[in-house]
């Protein structure tokens, strides 16, 4: 029974260097190489758990294994479970971290207000959106000071903030599209009348001139835009993105329909304060690090995983 | 020597309760070489303050040296790491055909609480060594008040019970009997404590027995049930030390704190006959062994059809309401005290 093995090995005073952690993803591929590539410890994504793949990407680091059923874990325990935000997954990784008798750490990257990704001009449908509230983990990670306060008012926790750094990448030669993520239902998109098909877009990051960004909360896409000097596009109406706007990390432009119209996509690239919100934006991520972000979860992982797995 | 004792202390049920206990004698034996880990079952209501038991939790293991776990033998495993493993387990019922046995054979040692359940383990095929545990004693949690004129009932003889409305706590055969024995005109009373989420079912069951009887069309002819509710230690404790009677037959015979406190009282008490307090006890009510029915069970598998318990006999439970009175009180307490000190 794993939940016995779990508590033996967290009762035990030997030095844990190698963690097995298990990961709940739905979208956040980005985070989980960053998160692999920057500690020691063996993750794990288990299909069984979802019931559906946990990964879209094509490359995964060679820590980060992907099984079926939590039996195909080789170490036959589990240290910790991560999961991102606190929608239906979250659901799937507290009952987890209850079978198993391992803690919860709860990555946000939506604020209270928000309270889970959500597109731009979606309806958010929850039977009872009270409910998450209650939600919490035996840590809560934030990507930010704002997320964190949000759902700190609502419920006490240990709550860390972690910045994402964002990841650099080799930018193409020809990068002159427009970036529009690949996880964005593509109803949000019809429903916001954005044409896709003028031959401006792209999903692809390595080929992205600006980012149009559809989203009420920040993801780990708009950091990697922002560390590769790549702006960033915000229409009116962003729940979580005010602080982008206010320190001028964005350009907010009135409708999300605006490059409907082809000419209004060179009219951006040559709007004269482009550059200085680039800048400013590339500054603002650049005070986060790759060496910071994994220290900070490896802090947060050594404390957590040390305690015993108490609920009351 | 480091113990590291794995138990369901944190919930507030029968095996909380119990495991909780359990806990404390193993921290005044082993004292700082304890390590304390909380089980979960069940998540429901779980016990904030544990006391000076907290420290222990803070505790690590230093060396593994003894495992114990505390929990359905289904939930237990053997760790080869530590050097000696203990199960500690609780059984209303044989546990043959399950898988148990062979898994409760690889321990090197075997707990349970009663005379009762080593013997349905040894029948089942546990060929570990099964020691019975008594618990230590509880300090006194105190009394509270019920609020009743007892004046006025004098004359009555005060049946009481903390029975839940489970299947196997032996609340509708205590129902039966009492209703069938006694009749509106009567001076009797019979108690029901309760903890609030299972007054309904406590109302409802008592409402259905009535039905199911059919003895009057007319249901005012039956003798009222007082249902409690609450079941909180201190108003128990006030019912054993005001109250006449304490009826206990839950299937499989175990002693359970309400019970071991009404012994502490040297209340007389409507037992099962498998728990042998002395083969003379005047309340000891006939038990059969049963196949195991439930319509609702907290894990598949546990207390199956394919095993059978003890069941009391309502008809002899009314037998044993009927003949109470002072002399057989008298009798009951002098057999519970030798018993105590035995």
């Amino acid at each position: 029974m794993f939940a016995i093995e779990n508590i033996i090995r967290n009762a035990s005073s030997e030095e844990k260097e190698k963690l097995t952690i298990l990961l709940v993803n739905e979208t956040m591929d980005e985070y989980c190489s960053m998160l692999a590539n920057s500690l020691p410890h063996d993750f794990y994504l288990v299909t069984g758990i979802a019931n559906f793949p946990q990964w879209g990407t094509e490359s995964k680091p060679s820590n980060i294994h992907i099984v079926d059923f939590m039996h195909e874990i080789p170490s036959r325990h589990v240290d910790a479970i991560i999961v991102f935000n606190r929608g239906a997954m979250y659901e799937r990784a507290e009952n987890a971290s209850r079978n198993l008798h391992v803690p919860l750490i709860v990555v946000d990257f939506a604020s209270s207000i928000t309270k889970v990704p959500c597109p731009l001009h979606a309806t958010l449908n929850l039977p009872n959106p009270e409910v998450l509230y209650g939600r919490s983990g035996d840590a809560c990670v934030a990507n930010s000071k704002d997320v964190s306060r949000s759902w700190i008012s609502q419920i006490p926790c240990l709550s860390v903030e972690i910045n994402y750094p964002g990841r650099t990448i080799q930018k193409d030669q020809d990068a002159n599209f427009i970036l529009l993520d690949n996880t964005l239902p593509k109803q949000s998109v019809e429903g916001l009348g954005v044409n896709v098909n003028n031959g401006l877009y792209t999903n692809v990051i390595e080929k992205a001139s600006m980012y149009l960004y559809l989203w009420h909360n920040k993801n780990t896409m708009l950091y990697d835009c922002m560390r590769n000097r790549i702006p960033v596009i915000v229409p009116k109406g962003s729940q979580d993105l005010g602080d982008l706007a206010s320190q001028q990390l964005c350009l907010v432009v009135e409708s999300p329909t605006m490059f409907n119209d082809p000419a209004n996509y060179e009219q951006v690239l040559k709007f004269d304060g482009l550059p200085q919100l680039v800048e400013n934006a590339y500054n603002y991520v650049s005070k986060f690090t790759e060496e910071e972000f994994g220290n900070k979860w490896n802090n947060l992982l050594g404390h957590v995983c040390n305690k015993g797995f108490v609920r009351n | 020597m480091s113990v590291l004792l794995i138990a369901p202390y944190r919930q507030t049920d029968g095996w909380g309760r119990k495991s909780l206990e359990f806990a404390k004698d193993m921290a005044k034996l082993k004292g700082d070489e304890l390590c304390l880990r909380p089980l979960y079952y069940s998540y429901n209501n779980l016990r904030n303050d544990i006391g000076d038991l907290e420290k222990y939790e803070q505790n690590n293991v230093e060396s593994k040296d003894v495992l114990i776990q505390f929990g359905l033998p289904m939930n237990l495993a053997y760790n080869g790491d530590f050097n000696e493993n203990i199960a500690v387990t609780m059984v209303d019922s044989h546990i043959k055909d399950l898988g148990w046995t062979q898994s409760l054979n690889l321990f090197d040692a075997v707990v349970v609480f009663s005379d009762n359940e080593k013997k349905l383990l040894e029948e089942s095929g546990v060929t570990t060594g099964i020691t019975v545990h008594s618990l230590g004693d509880k300090p006194f949690a105190g009394m509270q008040d019920m609020g009743l004129n007892l004046d006025l009932y004098k004359n009555t003889v005060k049946f009481y019970t903390d029975a839940s409305p489970s299947e196997s706590s032996g609340l509708t055969e205590t129902i039966a009997a009492f209703l069938s024995s006694y009749y509106v005109c009567d001076n009797v009373m019979m108690f029901v404590f309760c903890d609030s989420n299972e007054k309904e079912a406590v109302m409802k069951l008592i409402e259905e027995t009535k039905e199911r009887l059919g003895i009057f069309t007319d249901k005012r002819n039956y003798k009222d049930v007082a249902v409690v509710n609450s079941k909180d230690e201190t108003l128990l404790n006030y019912a054993h030390a005001n109250f006449d009677c304490y009826i206990n037959v839950e299937y499989g015979g175990k002693i359970n704190d309400s019970l071991s406190n009404a012994m502490r009282y040297a209340k007389p008490s409507i037992v099962l006959d498998v728990l042998n307090i002395n083969d003379e006890y005047p309340l000891s009510v006939q038990s059969c062994e049963q196949i195991c029915l439930l319509n609702n069970r907290p894990m598949p598998g546990i207390n199956s059809g394919r095993n059978s318990w003890r069941v009391p006999s309502s008809t002899d439970i009314g037998r044993k309401m009927k003949m109470v009175n002072s002399e057989v009180f008298d009798k009951c307490k002098q057999y519970i005290l030798s018993y105590n000190k035995g």
